[in-house]
């Protein structure tokens, strides 16, 4: 289990730059594990960042840039065997994203009775500042690990829409051609904010040398200043089978209540329901 | 001869009464659905009586996703069905509108789905073993465990 989005877990896992590392023995408090890192990322125009801005609004686009990523994370080994905790912290600054929309409906009847207006717009949505933070806290003993994460992500995004290219689109049964007109810009600016949180408890126990099994209950929300707008709690029972040393197999069956982290691009035909099941099998092989 | 009279006489009884039970059956089966009326209902845990017009239309359109309590609302929705139609010409919304318009709640992170059931006693097991929960079903179909509430 992740409290991670599971479109966005590169982002956040994988950074171009450069990393310090250092542990601090602290005699009876055990010790600390100190990661830092700094950097960027090139993110594609179709990829999983992509996919977010067109789940909001942009059918195209056309570029991504980041100015800096940085973030770091602090482990405590604690005296008491098998016990971890961690911390952890993450902004993306300036992530600035341009695209566009072609035939957004504006006004219905703005062109006059029975006549629609839409519009092709060029938008640019910046985030200043993501901030992302991760507590976790993870216990081994013997062949049993019970781990914990909790999660929270923040970040205003700001929407500029310029609006050049009106489209007056008469309806009814026998509708007049469409025309196009030009009626000068619009500017319009448009202020969000991503409030995810997230959070599980799992226990994972080694049945055999070669089988895991697991129980994770999760939960997360997509606002947490709204946590009943979009939510998910979800039962994990998962399996892992280690068949050679280096290939292994791993079932997972997830009965979720909520629709939060369902997306549009992935599911285009879908029928949603608030219940619904994951059954998923995979297989890795190292090499 | 005679025994072929009474035969002739006992067809034409017999299918004096048949049409006479067919046009009573008929009659029943129409009475019966002119009366299956439909109803909101609610789980019982929930202390309300009834919702205003503009309440009703702000659950099902997922404009409204808290009770006055601070419940989470759920909605249960059948997949199809009479009941379901008669919700929908309700709200003035195709079944295609209505889904349409969760769906995007939903891509865009405003709202959670609806929970979608098979049938009325679905909807109303569902309602009833649900907190918050609200569903919109046949009066007969009410069962322990669900309430229902009127529309001012």
């Amino acid at each position: 289990m992740s409290v991670y989005s599971t479109r966005l877990r590169d982002v956040y896992l994988a950074v171009n730059g450069a990393e310090v590392s250092a542990t601090i023995p602290a005699k009876m408090l055990g010790s600390f594990d100190v990661v830092a890192y700094i950097g960027g990322q090139n993110f594609s125009t179709t990829g999983a960042v992509a996919m977010e801005y067109e789940e909001n609004g942009f059918q195209n686009v056309s570029s991504i840039n980041l100015q800096r990523m940085a973030g770091g994370a602090l482990t405590w080994n604690t005296p008491v065997d098998g016990l971890r905790a961690q911390a952890s912290l993450f902004q993306a600054h300036d992530l600035d994203t341009v695209g566009s929309t072609d035939g957004q409906l504006l006004a219905v009847n703005g062109g006059g009775p029975g006549v629609n207006v839409y519009g092709n717009s060029s938008l640019d949505s910046i985030i200043q500042n993501l901030w992302s933070a991760v507590f976790s806290l993870e216990y081994t003993h013997k062949d049993l690990v019970v781990a914990a994460e909790y999660t929270r992500e923040y970040g205003k995004v700001t929407t500029t829409s310029l609006t050049s290219e009106y489209i007056n689109e008469p309806t009814g049964a026998n509708p007049l051609p469409t025309t196009v007109v030009n009626t000068g810009t619009t500017y319009a600016t448009n202020v969000g904010y991503r409030r995810l949180e997230g959070a599980y408890l799992s226990a994972s126990y080694q049945v055999m040398p070669k089988l895991q099994v697991s129980l994770g209950r999760g939960i997360g929300f997509t606002d947490y200043d709204h946590r009943g707008l979009s939510y998910n709690r979800q039962w994990t029972l998962a399996a892992r089978y280690d068949i050679l040393e280096n290939w292994l197999i791993k079932a997972e069956w997830d009965y979720v209540d909520g629709t939060e982290e369902v997306f549009q691009t992935e599911n285009p035909n879908a029928t949603l329901s608030r219940i619904w099941q994951i059954f998923a099998v995979k297989t890795t092989v190292d090499f | 001869m005679e025994h072929r009279l009474y035969q002739i006489l006992e067809r034409a009884v017999m299918s004096q009464s048949r049409r006479r039970l067919i046009r009573i059956l008929a009659l029943a089966m129409l009475m019966a659905g002119a009366v299956a009326e439909e109803t909101l209902i609610v789980n019982n845990g929930l202390g309300i009586t009834s919702i205003d017009e503009d309440s009703f239309r702000n659950i099902y359109l997922g404009k409204k996703t808290e009770w006055d309590d601070g419940t989470r609302v759920v909605v249960v929705v059948l997949k199809e069905g009479a009941s379901h139609d008669h919700l929908l010409s309700r709200l003035n919304k195709s079944a295609s509108q209505f889904l349409t318009g969760w769906k995007k709640l939903v891509f865009t992170g405003k709202g959670t789905m609806p929970e979608l059931v098979d049938s009325q006693e679905a909807l109303v097991s569902t309602v009833a073993k649900t907190p918050g929960a609200i569903g919109y079903v046949d009066k007969e179909k009410l069962r322990e465990g669900v309430k229902p509430i009127s529309l001012k």
